[in-house]
């Protein structure tokens, strides 16, 4: 027997295992899905080993000239560490490995942040209002009017973000009624992106289903005689 | 109680006996011996004591099982049934005035506060006794260790303490009713100073009416005894429950004196009325911690220690009440002592009152130096002087360590409530036996351990103590559990903000309060019916070959600037830099990722472009390489791998791609190899093609590279789930452009021109799912809104 | 202060790591970058450690009295069967990346096939469980862009009126999204700096 064969017999088998969920949870569904934990377990073990682990720092310790092993010791004293974790009474000996990677992880975001997302976004949202030259009246027009529902959706999104409100003398905490109108022109718009998003998640899991009926027929077809 | 049955050898033994006819082991051990380590213990003198004044034990025995002797006397110990038997022979036609003087018939509030103060110590005590786990402190650890070597204390268990409200001579009820009234309102130290300066003085006048009770000679006052001197002017701290009203003050003051009269009746300090202290600091210390009655029930005095176990373990009998008749007379003996805080409550004196009273005849009478000391105890703010203790007579030489070292923690036995009404009284009002009485009372209080007596006990003569005598630490340990507030400790601003959240959030639920949560049935039919729908209308599309999809005629920028700098990359031939391909989707959506991404990378790769493949998803690398399977020529494309670490592997690649990923996936090294050595930076790649489903990582991705790129063009392919959020990274220029989805894809193969890029009858059953979906979500939204609209009339006419 | 060390050690990473990328300071740069090199081999042990964790978990449903999951062993078996594989055969081993590509792939996919039908009936369903104008909005949104996304306006995209409209409803979404960006940006700055002061310390657990 081929083992394509077999493979694509595997695959069409489990796709319709998983599609039978359409008819509510059964063992053959959850049989499917822990298959298909087991399996993706197994590989990203295999992957983090023979890829990772083994070149990047069981050969440079054994193999390595000393350069290599000096730069490969300190990851092994972390992972070392972090294998502790392992076992609930050593588990704060991992921390310092963890501190390790949430520390330089924070700071990659923060820095990604400011200058990829912040400073970015900030300049896009601006950048409409800086009208070249050549541009007509109609066009600067249109894309001043742009660039305004663009800046305005943007501030008013955030500003729907902001809890910040001051107590009345009654107690009640409430926003300013220019906030309270920001935010509700905030939520406008974040129900259209939310919309947009929404219908981009539908079209992708369609596309998705699309590919395995075709996948499905495809098989049928191959194997039918 | 008839006999005594020793619980070591089973030997029967007489009522009175301490210790076994026959195996002359001590028959009193108490399961709660263990908190209660001195409690019970008998020195070899006050056996020496009790032989020389006590009758025969076979008469006495008689005299047990006459019918005077009180209903409850099987529950006494024997020494108090023989302080009783002799206190009779004393002065048996006393003995109806005390019962007269008892005609309440409940047992009164400060009473049972009596009851309720020598219960909890020792119920504390059983409990840590049953608590072994409890990490003990030294000292107590040592007291421990000497009770086991001791004789069992006797037990002070519930059961003894059960002596129960109708068991309780009327007499004592009485003076419970007048203390429960006093216990209201604290009495104020000076008050209570003038009294028990009063008492001093009657104590010497009791001293005077009753020599004959003191048979003993002074040589025989045991050297423990002797430091009673400073328990008399210990500091009497006065206790909360004090009688301040004079009226009821002369109420217990009555009934006192009837038991005054009484001098038949045995020890029972602790039911005497309430003990005054002027320091209600301690007693409410100890009152709020149980803890530190059992430190003070456990090692209590050294007389304690000495003493038959039940001799303070009896506090409501009716016995002990008439024995503070004898007490105050013996006591009243006591020469005065020097300003010294130690008192030595009157439960802790050997139970033998007459023995007492036989040695304790010589002892020097109480002076005005008593007085000072009651002086300096009722000073309310001021806590007991640490330089009390250090002076302690108590601190003998002769006395072991460990007995030094419970003479101060027994002051906390005298924790019993106090009369607040006490404070009304004069002392030049208080009859003789009353004031001889008093200094009782006022000893024990002194003797209570307080906090600060267990400070002093560290540093003063007992400082050799002062690591085990863990005043704090028991107190730490036993008082009741700290209550932690469950609420949030927030300030304003952090409240304005959480009440502005909760209210949105209540708007936001608001809209699912009609809402009815339906059955799994109708769930998993309906589900069922999308389904097959679907499934009817995308294999009817892609099998039929039924073509509904019309070509874009309009392309979004981003289309058009990606196909744009696709088209560039593949016109330049002569530049040899490798471009980036960032995997990053995972295979559920590589349906779509790579039916979309596969024509973009055939189209690099047939230009003769370089790639070089790295993926922050583990599996990111092999769709790629099933992505790159057909179209890549060897050596074309270098697969890094998978690099974990989410965000930080991307930007170890973005500032450095040959540290954060030297090898491929076969282990070759990538980066010294032409032409990918040229590359040092990220923004020596060609361009960075990023294949994404993911807003979170493509985001990463965008916000790591482009601000390192410089030039070289980001081109994102995306999933349409992602593209809403990475179309304003392209509307600002950080990526070059983008093609998401199907859509996107159709309008590549529009922009290029060519046919056959998109799978066939894929758009065509994309589009008419997409309609289909559409369609059911339009029909369902009317009929609900409709159905919304028409029950509220209903409900309105309703 | 808790887990002092670890809090140094995150904290000094933390700044070499964002100096090392806006300070001019030659010397940080090399620093940054072998920084995150070592970021690639720790995070790929506690990926092993997640694993391993996920093993033990239904290793312990599996011999649990109370809540014995027998499907567990399926997944036990998945796992060695895999491993046992890839250590056989290697990871490049084109056989061995089938499993990807013929048991994941698959499963994925119709996961996510399944997500399709899914969100259509919460999608029909959402009228009957949320009222209010949001939930109009929403769905006339999600209505709209679904018109967009399946490119059945393609017809009409000649028409000049309909093109501009058309490209400008595309472009709503990036205003909403535009300020969905600078909030998450925003609140990753506010909690990675709170990391590196020291304030969070999510290791120390």
């Amino acid at each position: 027997m081929d083992a394509d064969f077999v493979w694509t017999a595997v695959a069409f088998i489990l796709t319709l295992l998983t599609l039978s969920y359409l008819l509510g949870d059964n063992p053959l569904f959850r049989l499917a899905a822990y298959l298909f934990v087991g399996a993706s377990a197994g590989y990203v073990a295999v992957i983090l080993l023979f890829e990772v682990i083994v070149p990047r720092l069981v050969f440079p310790l054994i193999f390595g000239n000393p350069t290599e092993k000096l730069l490969a010791v300190v990851p092994a004293v972390l992972s070392a560490l972090l294998l502790l974790k392992l076992f609930p009474r050593l588990t704060s000996l991992g921390n310092p490995s963890m501190a390790f990677l949430v520390g330089s992880g924070a700071a990659v975001i923060v820095g990604g942040a400011v200058s990829g997302t912040l400073f970015g976004q900030i300049r896009g949202a601006i950048q409409p209002f800086a009208l070249s030259q050549s541009s007509s009246g109609l066009q600067a027009g249109g894309q001043l009017i742009s660039g305004l529902i663009l800046a305005i959706g943007t501030v008013s999104t955030l500003i729907y973000f902001q809890f910040s409100a001051r107590r009345k003398a009654n107690q009640q905490t409430s926003r300013s009624t220019p906030v309270q109108m920001a935010a509700f022109v905030g939520q406008i718009f974040i129900a259209i992106t939310l919309g947009a998003l929404y219908a981009g998640v539908l079209a992708a899991a369609l596309t998705a289903l699309i590919e395995r009926f075709d996948f499905l027929r495809t098989t049928i077809q191959t194997f039918l005689p | 109680m008839s006999e005594i049955i020793c619980p070591h050898c089973g030997a029967s033994n007489p009522t009175d006996a301490i210790e076994c006819k026959k195996c002359h082991r001590f028959l009193f051990e108490s399961p709660s011996s263990s908190a209660f380590p001195f409690s019970g213990e008998e020195d070899d003198w006050l056996k020496s004591l009790r032989e020389d004044a006590e009758p025969p034990p076979e008469s006495e025995q008689e005299q047990t099982e006459s019918p005077e002797t009180p209903p409850f006397t099987e529950e006494l110990p024997d020494w108090l049934i023989r302080i009783r038997q002799r206190s009779q022979e004393e002065s048996g036609a006393e003995e109806a005035q005390s019962e007269e003087a008892a005609e309440e018939e409940e047992l009164p509030d400060w009473l049972k506060d009596v009851e309720i103060a020598s219960s909890q110590p020792e119920s504390a005590s059983l409990e840590s006794s049953d608590e072994e786990e409890l990490p003990l402190p030294d000292w107590l650890s040592l007291v421990s260790s000497e009770e086991e070597n001791q004789t069992p204390p006797t037990s002070v268990g519930d059961e003894e303490l059960g002596i129960e409200e109708e068991q309780l001579p009327d007499w004592l009820k009485s003076i419970g009713q007048h203390e429960e009234v006093k216990e209201e309102e604290p009495l104020p130290s000076e008050e209570t100073t003038d009294w028990l300066t009063g008492l001093t003085l009657l104590n010497e006048e009791e001293e005077d009416k009753e020599p004959a009770t003191f048979p003993a000679p002074a040589e025989e006052v045991p050297e423990w005894l002797k430091s009673f001197e400073t328990s008399e002017t210990s500091p009497t701290t006065l206790a909360e429950e004090e009688p301040s009203p004079v009226e009821s003050g002369e109420d217990w003051l009555k009934t006192f004196e009837s038991f005054d009269e009484l001098p038949e009746t045995p020890f029972g300090v602790e039911s005497e009325p309430p003990i005054t202290s002027p320091e209600e600091a301690w007693l409410q210390t100890s009152e709020e911690s149980p803890a530190e009655f059992l430190f003070t029930e456990q090692i209590s005095s050294p007389e304690e220690i000495n003493l038959p176990p039940d001799t303070r373990q009896e506090p409501f009998a009716p016995e002990d009440h008439s024995t503070q008749a004898v007490e105050g007379d013996w006591l009243a003996s006591f020469p005065p002592l020097e300003g010294e805080t130690l008192g030595i409550s009157p439960e802790e004196q050997p139970s033998e009152a007459a023995e007492f009273a036989s040695f304790l005849e010589e002892v020097p009478p109480l002076t005005e130096g008593a007085s000072s000391a009651f002086t300096f105890e009722t000073n309310q703010d001021q806590p007991p002087a640490e330089e009390d203790f250090e002076v302690s007579p108590f601190i003998s030489e002769d006395l072991p360590e460990w007995f030094d070292e419970q003479v101060f923690e027994s002051s906390g036995e005298s924790s019993l409530p106090a009369p607040e009404s006490e404070a009304g009284l004069e002392p030049a009002e208080l009859p003789g036996w009353l004031e001889a009485m008093r200094p009782i009372e006022a000893v024990a209080p002194g003797r209570i351990g307080t906090d600060e007596d267990q400070r002093i006990e560290t540093s003063g003569p007992l400082s050799g103590f002062q690591g085990v005598l863990p005043a704090e630490a028991l107190i730490t340990q036993y008082s009741k559990p700290a209550i932690y507030s469950a609420r949030l400790q927030i300030n304003e601003k952090q409240r304005n903000y959480a009440n502005l959240l909760e209210s949105i959030l209540q708007e936001e639920k608001q809209g699912r309060t009609s809402s009815r949560a339906k059955s799994a049935g109708p769930q998993i039919l309906a589900r069922m019916v999308i389904g097959i729908l679907l499934g009817v209308t995308i294999l009817f599309v892609l099998i039929g070959g039924i073509s509904i999809a019309s070509p874009p005629a309009l392309f979004a920028p981003e289309n058009v600037s990606f196909f744009s700098q696709i088209q560039s990359l593949i016109a330049t031939t002569n530049q040899n830099a490798p471009i980036l391909l960032a995997v990053d989707f995972e295979p559920a959506l590589a349906g779509e990722i790579m039916t979309v991404a596969q024509p973009v990378i055939n189209d690099l790769l047939q230009a003769g472009k370089n790639m070089v493949v790295v993926s922050i998803n583990p599996t990111g690398a092999i769709l790629a390489e099933e992505l790159l399977l057909n179209s890549a020529s060897e050596g074309q494309v270098r697969n890094l791998g998978y690099l974990p670490g989410g965000v930080s592997s991307i930007a170890a690649m973005a500032s450095q791609p040959s540290l954060a990923a030297p090898q491929d996936r076969f282990g070759n090294y990538v980066w010294d190899q032409d032409p990918y050595q040229a590359v040092q930076n990220i923004s020596d790649f060609a361009a960075v093609v990023l294949v994404s489903d993911n807003t979170d990582t493509s985001r990463l991705w965008i916000e790591q590279l482009s601000p390192l790129l410089d030039t070289t063009p980001l081109l994102i392919i995306a999933s349409h789930q992602a593209a809403p959020m990475i179309q304003p990274y392209v509307q600002n220029g950080q990526s070059a452009g983008m093609l998401a989805g199907l859509s996107g894809l159709a309008a590549y193969q529009q922009l290029t021109g060519r046919t056959g890029i998109l799978p066939a009858g894929y758009l065509d059953a994309y589009q008419a799912g997409l309609m289909l979906i559409l369609i059911l979500i339009l029909l369902f939204s009317l009929y609900y809104l409709a159905m919304q609209f028409i029950k509220k009339p209903e409900q309105k006419g309703k | 202060m808790r887990a002092p060390i670890s809090t140094a050690i995150a904290i000094a990473t933390g700044l070499l790591v964002l100096f090392g990328a806006f300070l001019p300071i030659p010397v940080l740069l090399p620093i940054r970058q072998i920084l995150l090199s070592w970021t690639i081999p720790v995070a790929a042990t506690a990926g092993l450690i997640a694993i391993l964790n996920l093993l033990s978990v239904h290793w312990r449903k599996l011999n649990s009295a109370r809540e014995r999951d027998y499907y567990s062993i399926f997944l036990l078996l998945a796992f060695v069967a895999t491993f046992a594989a890839g250590l056989i055969l290697s990871p490049t081993d084109p056989d061995f990346q089938k499993i990807v590509t013929h048991i994941q792939f698959p499963v994925e996919a119709s996961l996510m096939g399944v997500l399709t039908v899914t969100l259509t009936y919460a999608s029909i369903r959402l009228f009957q469980r949320k009222r209010g104008w949001l939930a109009v909005l929403f769905t006339a949104s999600t209505i709209l862009f679904l018109i967009l996304l399946s490119g059945v306006l393609n017809i009409a995209e000649n028409i000049p009126l309909v093109k501009e409209l058309l490209a400008a409803l595309n472009t709503l979404p990036i205003a909403g999204a535009r300020g969905i960006l600078l909030g998450i940006a925003l609140g990753s700055i506010t909690t990675g700096l709170r990391i590196l002061i020291g304030a969070d310390r999510p290791y120390s657990g």
